[in-house]
């Protein structure tokens, strides 16, 4: 789906509605029979425990993708540090299981309350400056963050991280032999951060947050409280992210500092977006999808080969082309080819 | 008690002073114009009235409340409206957006869609192309679209920093010819302007130069002086 702002209405008010209301038909087909497909896969016969995990990698990176779309896409803040939110999310959730035997359901909010309460700092420290110095902070929050997990060994396991005690299959405590639990969580997930996302889009907070991304000063002279709305934006997507931390956390069974708070993992939150159509609600669905399809595929051929590494080559190159010929990704090409078809 | 009054306004960027104690007034019905050239400090004057940037020295006060320290939001909300230099519209975002996204009063469908009625009647243009994004519309239309999401709250005061600037001669007229219109509606107008045909419509205004205050005065008194005839109508 498009985003409004990417639309040239037709000029006769009766014919511009219909098409508008087809594409959303077709979206929510679309997403029907994704939906459909996904949670069909773990009954098939041929579908195994790998295939499986990558579905649910690429769930929950499409969901990372949709929190941090929210602020970096639709408010144009440009976040290279939400790993800090994931690796929040992530620790929270496992020190507490591990040390308090605090089940997940609870832990995920103590992560929430966390990334909020970092966001908070972070955002009324840098978010009434303008320019980059909110991505310079959002790195040096990530950095700092690896530090602290390095540093408090006995609390985070230090360098090696942290792994999750297993019990066996657990629904209280959120743990599974098997993927398929988690190919369900992760599809409740990208299903509510789609909403969650549609929401904001249609909302007064979302065309504030459209406003700023667009010109700051037009903004605050329209009467918009940019420094409130930025804010605003930031630490939704922050939660949304420490959330998602907790589904990461309880699929993989562990995290270590490099996974939460690296930079490879920072910029792997924002392909998908980025792949996608920033901004747009189902860009992470779509650019999430062919990240992680690529990824899995590159591992395969780098295996093959006896090559190390091909998969980060391959996603500069993919990186590349998206900014070079589908700056508005996969899901703007959707759109300039719905605009020739009329 | 006067709309607005400017007491002894001072405006700078570091050391660099761009307005130096400036005072004036405005009544409500009025169009008032800052004339003078570039870098005479009147984008500034209008910045630090909507709270852009603040002011070094003196006051501001609107029907007796002191503007100064309030964020532009703020400004806005107190019912003074401030259509920037330069069109800035937003271009990613509809026309129908770009005006509703400044609609602060309380909000409803029934009074956004007055609102909306209002600027579409002044501006019909505006309603032909509500669902085209801001960016694509030409410069005269963008000023209109600037110019109609000020309107959104039906402001007390319209400020305008140059809205006939980069717009053809037939397109400005038209510009002032809505304003002249928003006028009879019963908003108050300040004006900035380059151009001192801008002085047709004015009730009054001041003569800016290098920060300061040259000459004030009403309309008559203004296009009468030796001035203005030398330095902005060539005659």
């Amino acid at each position: 789906m498009d985003a409004p702002a990417t639309e040239r209405g037709a000029s006769d008010p009766a014919a511009e509605r219909s098409p508008r209301r087809d594409r959303e038909r077709r979206a929510f087909i679309y997403g029907f029979v994704a939906i459909a497909v996904v949670a069909a896969l773990p009954t098939l016969p041929f579908v195994n425990d790998y295939l499986l995990a990558v579905v649910v990698r690429a769930l929950i990176f499409i969901a990372l993708g949709q929190a941090w779309n929210v602020v970096a896409g639709i408010g144009g803040l440009l976040s290279l540090g939400h790993g800090a939110f994931l690796g929040l999310g992530c620790y929270a959730t496992g020190i507490l299981f591990n040390d308090y035997g605090l089940p997940p359901w609870l832990g995920v909010w103590v992560g929430a309350l966390l990334s909020l309460a970092v966001a908070l700092v972070m955002g009324t420290m840098t978010l009434r400056m303008r320019g980059v110095f909110f991505a310079l902070a959002t790195i040096a929050v990530s950095l700092a963050l690896d530090q602290l997990a390095r540093h408090y060994v006995d609390l985070t396991g230090g360098d090696n991280g942290l792994a999750l005690k297993f019990l066996g299959d657990s629904l209280w405590f959120m743990q599974s032999r098997t993927p398929t639990p988690f190919v369900y969580a992760g599809l409740v997930f990208v299903i509510a951060y789609y909403w969650i996302t549609r929401w904001v889009l249609g909302s007064r907070l979302g065309l504030q947050m459209r406003a700023v991304r667009d010109d700051e000063v037009a903004a605050a002279a329209a009467g918009v409280g940019v420094f409130r709305t930025k804010l605003l934006g930031l630490l939704l997507s922050a939660v949304m992210t420490s959330v998602a931390g907790t589904l990461y956390m309880q699929s993989y069974q562990a995290i270590d500092p490099e996974t939460a708070f690296g930079l490879s993992q920072a910029i792997q939150l924002q392909l998908p977006a980025l792949i996608g159509g920033l901004g747009t609600a189902w860009g992470p669905i779509v650019g999430g999808a062919v990240m992680i399809f690529l990824s899995e595929a590159t591992n395969w051929g780098s295996t093959k080969l006896g090559v190390a590494g091909i998969d980060i080559l391959v996603y500069g190159l993919l990186l590349l082309a998206v900014v070079m010929y589908a700056p508005k990704g996969i899901m703007g090409l959707f759109a300039a080819r719905a605009r020739g078809g009329r | 008690m006067s709309l607005l009054e400017i007491e002894n306004l001072s405006v700078a960027y570091g050391d660099l002073f761009a307005v130096r104690e400036v005072s004036f007034a405005l009544d409500e019905g009025a169009v008032f114009v800052l004339l003078g050239a570039n870098g005479a400090g009147k984008t500034s004057i209008l910045r630090s009235i909507s709270g852009l940037v603040p002011a070094r020295g003196g006051r501001i006060l609107a029907a007796g409340r002191d503007l100064r320290g309030l964020a532009p939001n703020q400004v806005a909300r107190a019912g003074i409206s401030h259509v920037p230099e330069g069109r800035q519209i937003f271009p990613n975002l509809s026309v129908a957006e770009n005006l509703t996204v400044s609609f602060l009063k309380e909000r409803t469908k029934e009074t956004m869609a007055a609102a909306l009625a209002a600027v579409y009647e002044l501006f019909p243009r505006l309603a032909e192309r509500r669902r085209q994004a801001g960016g694509t519309l030409s410069g005269g239309e963008q000023q209109m679209l600037a110019i109609g999401r000020a309107l959104m709250n039906f402001p007390k005061l319209l400020m305008l920093d140059e809205p006939s600037l980069g717009l053809s001669p037939v397109l400005a007229d038209l510009v002032f010819e809505r304003l002249a219109t928003i006028r009879s509606l019963g908003t108050t107008i300040l004006l900035v302007e380059q151009n001192a045909t801008c002085l047709e419509l004015a009730t009054g205004g001041i003569i800016l130069a290098n920060g300061r205050v040259v000459l004030a005065g009403t309309r008559d008194r203004l296009q009468d002086s030796e001035f203005v005839r030398r330095a902005y109508l060539g005659v």
